[in-house]
């Protein structure tokens, strides 16, 4: 019997109390699972150099979110980890919060307004109060499209989740073993500032382009798919499977 | 004729400024609160968006963006309200 399959072997790789309390909850798990598979399966800390730096995400509202804690998603298998959720940077956000601040400024300016004194005062309340209620609906709408359209990646592949309006959502996939070609490009003097860009993923999938559009680090990202690539590889040349 | 009886009556409703007035603004109160009802069908829409993303993309912001979404349509409601009792 191999030595990964044996009792003993699974028990000299189960870390000691001290270590496994330092852990995250997806290394522990990995680390606890039974399945003699399961067992082979490395943590992305043992094997991506990007990973080992990073901390847990605990944020949410993070455009950069690694190894996050309580991140899951719909098609997501049992064995699968989240090993990095990304939003677009939080400055894309800037244009929609001017237009919501000029919104605002606008029940001044009818005060300026000569037609506005023969309007009564309680149809000029009712009109302000309507019109910031769509400066709010504007804000959520606009937030909670910043919010869900994130770009996932996992030790099993790449996710895009777009929700463009109110009422329509695109989830496309492709698997690490499916990537051709993975490009960054950071363009611009605001982009180069604040070093945020667009990572560029071709596959031989049923989607031929992923697009992670304005995310933060986009070189730290080019080198964990590369990172993951190679050990997707790797799991294939050492019979390991996932 | 009840046709020219109609027609008199119109013609004086039209020709009263304070009738006419009062008609402005009633059409301008029927407007108003469409306008609401519009709206808070929107935020109905903004309610079941977050939740049905949330179900696609989980996170532990969730309970904070359903807070939102469902404060968001108790306020298109309280307006509509306050809008029909004050116009």
């Amino acid at each position: 019997m191999p030595e990964i399959y044996s009792a003993r072997a699974r028990k000299a790789r189960r870390p000691t109390a001290m270590s496994h309390s330092s852990q995250s909850p997806q290394k522990k798990e990995a680390e606890s699972s039974s399945s003699p598979h399961e067992l082979e399966h490395r943590h992305v800390d043992q094997y991506s150099l990007v990973m080992k730096r990073e901390h847990e995400g605990r944020n949410p509202f993070s455009a950069y979110s690694p190894k996050p804690r309580h991140v899951r998603f719909e098609t997501q298998s049992d064995r699968e980890h989240v090993i990095l959720a990304l939003r677009r940077h939080p400055i894309t956000n800037l244009p929609w919060i001017l237009i919501a601040l000029v919104m605002s400024l606008a029940p001044l300016l009818l005060q300026l307004i000569p037609v506005a004194n023969i309007i009564p005062a309680r149809v000029e309340v009712v009109i302000v109060i309507g019109w910031y209620l769509l400066i709010v609906g504007y804000i959520l709408e606009s937030f909670l499209s910043w919010f869900f359209n994130v770009n996932i990646i996992t030790d099993e592949r790449i996710v895009d989740i777009d929700f463009h309006s109110l009422i329509s959502k695109r989830i496309s996939s492709a698997k690490i073993d499916n990537i051709e070609d993975v490009s960054g490009e950071t363009v611009g003097f605001l982009r180069s500032i604040l070093n945020f860009g667009t990572v560029v993923v071709q596959t031989a999938g049923e989607t031929k382009e992923f697009e992670f559009i304005d995310v933060p680090h986009p070189d730290r990202i080019v080198q964990l798919l590369n990172e993951l690539i190679l050990e997707e590889e790797r799991e294939k040349l050492e019979g390991r499977v996932n | 004729m009840p046709n020219d009886q109609f027609f008199n009556s119109f013609f004086a409703l039209i020709t009263n400024p304070a009738e006419v007035q009062n008609a402005f603004w009633v059409g301008f109160k029927i407007l108003v609160l469409l306008a609401f009802l519009l709206y808070i069908f929107f935020a109905v829409i903004v309610v079941r968006q977050v939740h049905l993303m949330s179900k696609t993309f989980v996170t532990s912001a969730e309970p904070l963006l359903k807070l939102l979404a469902y404060t968001h349509l108790l306020f298109a409601f309280g307006i509509l309200f306050f809008a029909y009792v004050i116009l």
